[in-house]
């Protein structure tokens, strides 16, 4: 009986490795037998994306991320955007005129734009996003904390007064997004006002959301302003391994890595579309916290100590360009190449930190101070970047730093970052510098970037640098102000750029081509329309 | 198993007290039991028993086996198996091998562990249960109803988060969940045996509860609890493997599962073909030992439970 039976456990051990084998190369063989040679589709009935729950997409529904501001972007509009060049562009403003003194900028409304339910777009709606925003902050964006007034001359011209003048607040004026009035009128809980809420007079129509499978299904506007939607409708569907789920065609675009290039390389059925991103993954130091790290020479130990060459080449498998300690992306119009770079210096870093006083007397690798207390410390990071972790406990611990990793998920690694509850921190974040938030001049106000104020950190002149810079109009003035701001930012390195993404995406032109090349999100809104 | 073969080296050399004398009688004739239940054993059972000793030499010898450090960079980044590094490199260039040695280490310490805590708290509470009787036996009886209709895997995730995610408490988390098997066996054949007429008239001539329970409940229901003890050991391991897997374990442990957990996180690995090795050899470590472990407890079962004999 019981050889049998060992027979049987045998045999069904042997057919489960062999199924088990055939399914992880199955998958090979069936596809790239067809390769159409037809040109790239530039409209589609349906593309499907990789979901994911990013809130609901209103301006206080959503997950103050990337993902979830674009998903809010495809429902709402603002007045007025910027291209990829950071040119404005029209959106339901057509025309703008800014007074002398840079005070008082008078926009004329678009005509003719209706809300999805077919209500007009009116002066009204636009003071009625002013005041409501001012009383209830939006989750990220907003209206910008420089607007004095917003008032109506007409039902299509809008007059709106600001404290000082500011070059970039045409700009900052694109995170400012309109809500209908008769919608949000009497909602007091905007956060979770999520039942036929997202109303917006933008391309598509938020048509089917489910936070738990994170899917969400928008359908083209046919009333849009603007030119005719290319794609006819957008989901947002769960793919559990998004390289299979690609080849399946579940999904119609799909980030790889550089590791499964080949798969899609020299093959007529996929196009592969590159992009350099300012998306960078940076590592905070919490200087209120631990008062070791507001010593700059500590941190600048930390800056040598940390091989962002090797980072580069193990986490980010060669597809990343090394951070700058200057924050700015080395391709971005004001970076400053003089700015210093502290290449990795293991041996440096020690004798920095030895100059502070930290010594390892019992010779364990951990350096101490004067008390005898070892140098440690809690690095909390989300689990996407906790390999990365992994790597700069190694690098720290070269130059005799204890380090604990702390791994949570996303949002709790979020929450904390933004409360200050951390003593290092890795987050990670795109659009644009980002240089702000080392000031304690209140910026742009997204929720997932910090504040002078909650690192400790606090340098008057970094302050006086960045709003002088705000207000610089002479591009080379402002070049040579943003120079030295970087030559202090990068000496001081209140935070370190590990360093910014390159991203690769792949998608079948004969199901849809019209991918955008300024932006490497699948989700964003060019993709899909032209405004 | 050293201490024994100092004992009997002692013997030899000088001369010995009866009390020791007995002792080594006593180490011999378990030595003797053990090998002619290992004799009696099919060939997948042996088998089974080496896979084990082999993880334990190695979970052991573990800093010794492996030339590189588990936890630090040693080589360039997903280097395949071959020259030296023979099982390859992960991403961040650690040697697999040491990995899975330090693993070894992991998956005993918390096989192990749990199945010590859960196999015999559990069938103490099985033998006070089924002894006493009564309101305690019943409150009993209704609490392990209740601990078997709670899915456990669930409820060890949600514990393992809330506690944190420490070696010891994945232990406890484990035992918690395990003891019930173990209590119900232990009482079954309590009250089976306090109703035999040996231990009535042991009763009857005065053998207290202690008395009982050292000179014949133990000695009756060990292999059975044995038997499920190394049962426990599997089923700690997986579940261990599983909460790393998940991200819930110890991530400072370097467990197999935790190995596993890196592996698949790695984006697009089964397209690449560095699943060959860096999650091929975790995987089939673990199913080894799981394996190998089953096989144990089912040979084992034949001396314990009087249903399997041949």
């Amino acid at each position: 009986m019981p050889k049998k039976r060992s027979l049987t456990v045998i045999i069904s051990l042997i057919v489960l490795l062999t199924f088990s084998c055939g399914l992880l190369y199955g998958c090979k063989s069936d596809e790239a037998k067809e390769t159409s040679k037809t040109e790239g589709k530039k409209t589609a009935d349906v593309i499907k994306l990789a979901g994911g729950d990013w809130g609901y997409p209103t301006p206080y529904g959503l997950y103050p991320r990337g993902p979830g501001s674009r998903k809010m972007r495809l429902v709402y509009d603002s007045l007025v955007s910027t291209d990829a060049d950071g040119k404005i562009v029209p959106k339901l403003a057509t025309e703008w005129k800014e007074s002398d003194d840079g005070l008082v900028y008078t926009l004329k409304l678009r005509s003719k734009v209706k809300w999805h339910d077919d209500k007009p777009f009116t002066s009204d709606d636009v003071i009625f996003s002013y005041e409501y925003q001012k009383k209830y902050l939006p989750v990220s964006g907003g209206c910008p904390d420089a607007v004095k007034q917003v008032e109506a001359v007409n039902e299509q011209t809008i007059k709106i007064q600001i404290e000082e003048p500011d070059v970039d607040f045409l700009s900052n004026l694109s995170s400012w997004m309109m809500i209908p009035k008769h919608i949000w009128e009497n909602v007091t809980d905007p956060n979770n006002f999520t039942t036929d809420a997202a109303v917006g007079t933008g391309p598509y129509k938020l048509t089917d959301y489910s936070k738990e499978h994170g899917t969400y299904r928008f359908v083209a506007n046919p009333d849009f302003w603007g030119s005719k939607p290319r794609v006819k409708e957008i989901k947002f569907v769960p793919a559990g391994e998004a390289v299979l789920a690609f080849e399946q065609g579940e999904i119609d675009r799909n980030s790889v890595t550089p590791d499964i290039l080949s798969r899609y390389e020299n093959n007529p059925e996929y196009r592969i579309m590159s992009y350099e991103t300012s998306w960078a993954y940076r590592l905070y130091f919490n200087m209120a916290k631990r008062p070791e790290l507001a010593e700059k020479s500590f941190r600048q130990a930390i800056a040598y100590a940390v091989n962002r060459q090797e980072l580069v080449d193990k986490i980010a498998r060669g597809n990343a360009v090394p951070g700058s300690p200057g924050v700015l992306h080395p391709k971005n119009e004001y970076y400053n190449s003089k700015a210093p770079q502290y290449s990795h210096d293991t041996k440096k870093a020690k004798e920095l930190l030895n100059s502070l006083g930290y010594k390892d007397a019992d010779t364990d690798g951990i350096l101490k101070n004067s008390q005898g207390e070892r140098l440690s410390f809690q690095l909390v990071c989300d689990d996407g970047s906790a390999r990365l972790a992994e790597v700069i406990k190694q690098h720290l611990a070269e130059a005799g730093i204890e380090v604990v990793i702390k791994s949570v998920d996303m949002k709790t690694r979020d929450a904390r970052f933004k409360d200050g509850d951390y003593e290092l921190c890795i987050n990670g974040s795109g659009n644009g510098e980002d240089l702000s938030e080392l000031t304690n001049i209140s910026g742009k106000g997204r929720a997932t970037s910090t504040t002078a104020k909650t690192m400790g950190y606090n340098n008057p002149e970094v302050d006086k640098l960045y709003t002088a810079q705000q207000k610089e109009k002479d591009p080379k003035k402002r070049k040579e102000l943003m120079g030295k701001l970087q030559q202090i930012v990068a000496e001081e390195v209140p935070k370190l750029t590990i360093y910014y993404t390159k991203s690769l995406a792949v998608h079948r032109p004969a199901v849809y081509d019209g991918w955008s090349e300024d932006t490497y999100h699948s989700d964003s809104r060019s993709n899909f329309v032209d405004d | 198993m050293s201490s024994l073969a100092d004992l009997i080296d002692t013997r030899k050399d000088t001369a010995i007290t009866s009390a020791t004398s007995g002792l080594v009688v006593k180490a011999q004739d378990f030595l003797q039991g053990t090998s002619k239940i290992i004799r009696s054993f099919s060939l997948l059972g042996k088998l089974g028993l080496a896979v084990i000793l082999f993880f334990v030499i190695l979970a052991v010898f573990a800093p010794y086996v492996s030339v590189h450090p588990y936890n630090l960079s040693s080589g360039a980044p997903l280097m395949p198996p071959g020259g030296e590094h023979f099982l390859g490199t992960d991403d961040l260039g650690i040697d697999i091998w040491a990995q899975l040695c330090r693993g070894a280490k992991i998956s005993l310490i918390v096989g192990l562990g749990t199945a010590l805590l859960a196999g015999l708290g559990g069938g103490l509470i099985g033998i006070v249960s089924g002894y006493v009787g009564g309101i305690l036996d019943k409150f009993l009886m209704r609490l392990i109803d209740i601990m078997l209709v709670i899915p456990d895997f669930p409820v060890m995730i949600l514990l393992a988060a809330f506690l944190g995610p420490r070696l010891i408490n994945i232990i406890l988390v484990l035992a918690l969940f395990s003891w019930v098997s173990s209590a119900r066996i232990a009482r079954s054949q309590i009250l089976m045996l306090k109703e035999k007429t040996y231990i009535k008239s042991a009763e009857l001539y005065g053998a207290g509860t202690w008395y009982l329970m050292r000179k014949h409940f133990l000695p009756e229901i060990f292999p059975l609890i044995a038997v499920q003890m190394i049962r426990l050991t599997g089923r700690a391991i997986i579940s261990e493997a599983g909460l790393s897997f998940l991200g819930l374990g110890d991530p400072t442990s370097k467990s197999w599962g935790l190995t596993i957990h890196y592996a698949t996180s790695f984006r697009g690995i089964y397209f690449t073909e560095f699943w060959k090795w860096w999650l091929l050899y975790p995987w089939l470590f673990l199913t080894l030992m799981v394996t190998s472990l089953a096989f144990v407890s089912r040979e084992l079962e034949q001396f314990a439970d009087p249903r399997v004999k041949k």
